[in-house]
């Protein structure tokens, strides 16, 4: 069974009386450890397919399967807990919140899933950040790091409790082209060690040719899907 | 006899004069109290709404909207015992002033009016008084206060869409 499945999702906005078609019929399967990127041109319907994916939001048409759940149809309690144990995200903006330590920023997100002792927690946050190359920056606010330094954090974060599934939304959009490389090594690096589940956007074909699997969003549908080397 | 009006019968050596000022005292209160209020509500209100993309990456992380709620409230907690601590350590110093110089109004009116002349019995200067209950009582209804009035703002701002949060659309 694959890890994710798409079948002819549909996302229609309704902006007052217009009705705005955002996806028009996606079909999409993923495998576990699968390192993909969707590309295409702005308002193709990139993020609105990763938050469909991601649980944010349900679609107007169609079903969505992840891990053998089926989401289109999760009530709002099941959609929150899915997200929390199965989906990590990383945002273009990095949303970290800003009174709390690159430390306390990842340990938030792993005290949610509470099955790990103090001890534990503490050990794995700290060797996260380090996997991730913020050592001896783990007691600095978000305000103290780069844009760079930041997604790190963020990666960690979104890495911490094992999710199934990474979703990264335009994740280097901020960085300049080579911190952009950086971050994108460490996903990398990540997908490899952990065999977690990468799928990011981007408009940076540098970031992009990184990925192993090409999927082009054109108008709200897949115009294309290449798999890389 | 008009003066029998005034008289609450709570508390029964209290002469007609005393319940007055109580009163009075009472409705100061309430008035400051309220603009008390008003402003931790403003406080918090503001708080949600700058910090809508925070609420919304809390929902991205999987948290459900009454445990952000709960955030919020512990914050107001947090806050209001600061805030009532810092306000009666103020009011503190500012009745220690009033009972030990008190408010000189021979200051602002000068010599010329003397009020005992037109039978106001009021002295030209006016002595605080400590009234310890009030302190306490100011103290905790500023904590309730500040717990009550985060859970609307922030059970608004965690219902929202989290999408619209995160991208500030
Ligand atoms: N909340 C919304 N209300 C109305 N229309 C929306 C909303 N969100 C997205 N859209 C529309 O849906 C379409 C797809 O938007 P989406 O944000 O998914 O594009 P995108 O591929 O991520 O673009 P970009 O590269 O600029 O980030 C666009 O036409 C957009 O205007
Ligand atoms: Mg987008």
């Amino acid at each position: 069974m694959p890890l994710l499945e798409l079948k002819k999702v549909k996302k229609i906005y309704q902006q007052g009386k217009i009705e705005v078609p955002a996806l028009r019929g996606v079909d999409l399967t993923v495998e576990e450890g699968e390192f993909t990127t969707i590309f295409g041109p702005s308002g193709s319907g990139k993020t609105t397919l990763l938050n469909m994916i991601g649980c944010l939001d349900t679609p107007t048409e169609g079903e969505i399967n992840l891990n053998g759940n089926k989401i289109s149809d999760l009530s709002k309690k099941e959609l929150a807990m899915t997200r929390r144990y199965n989906i990590g995200f990383i945002f273009q903006s990095y949303n970290l919140i800003p009174v709390l330590t690159a430390f306390e920023n990842v340990e938030f997100a792993v005290r949610l899933i509470g099955n790990l002792s103090e001890k534990e927690m503490r050990e794995k946050v700290l060797n996260l950040l380090k996997e991730v190359g913020l050592k001896g920056k783990e007691n600095r606010r978000p305000g103290e790091l780069s844009g760079g330094e930041k997604q790190r954090v963020a990666i960690a974060r979104a890495l911490v409790k094992k999710p199934k599934i990474i979703l990264a939304d335009e994740p280097t959009a901020n960085l300049d082209s080579e911190t952009a490389q950086d971050v994108i090594q460490i996903m990398i690096k990540m997908n490899e060690e952990l065999g977690t589940t990468f799928i990011f956007s981007t408009h940076d074909p540098q970031v992009m040719e990184k990925a192993r699997r090409f999927i082009n969003l054109k108008d709200g549908m897949i115009s294309s899907d290449k798999r890389g080397k | 006899m008009p003066i029998e009006a005034y008289s609450g019968g709570v508390c029964s050596v209290s002469s007609p004069i005393v319940e007055i000022e109580m009163q009075a005292v009472g409705g100061i209160m309430s008035i400051v109290l309220l603009i008390g209020m008003v402003g931790i509500i403003n406080n918090i209100i503001l708080s949600a709404l700058e910090r809508k993309s925070e609420i919304g990456m809390m929902k991205a992380l999987g948290m459900r909207e009454w445990e952000i709620v709960f955030v919020f409230m512990v914050e107001a907690t947090g806050i209001g015992i600061f805030g009532g601590l810092a306000g009666c350590l103020l009011g503190f110093i500012g009745v220690s002033w009033l009972v030990n110089n008190g408010l000189n109004f021979t200051a602002i009116y000068g010599d010329w009016l003397d009020w005992a002349e037109y039978g106001v019995p009021l002295l030209d200067t006016i002595y605080g008084v400590w009234n310890y209950p009030t302190f306490s009582y100011v103290f905790f209804l500023g904590i309730f206060v500040a717990i009550v009035s985060s859970i609307i703002p922030a059970y608004w701002a965690a219902h929202k869409d989290p999408v619209e949060s995160i991208y500030r659309r």
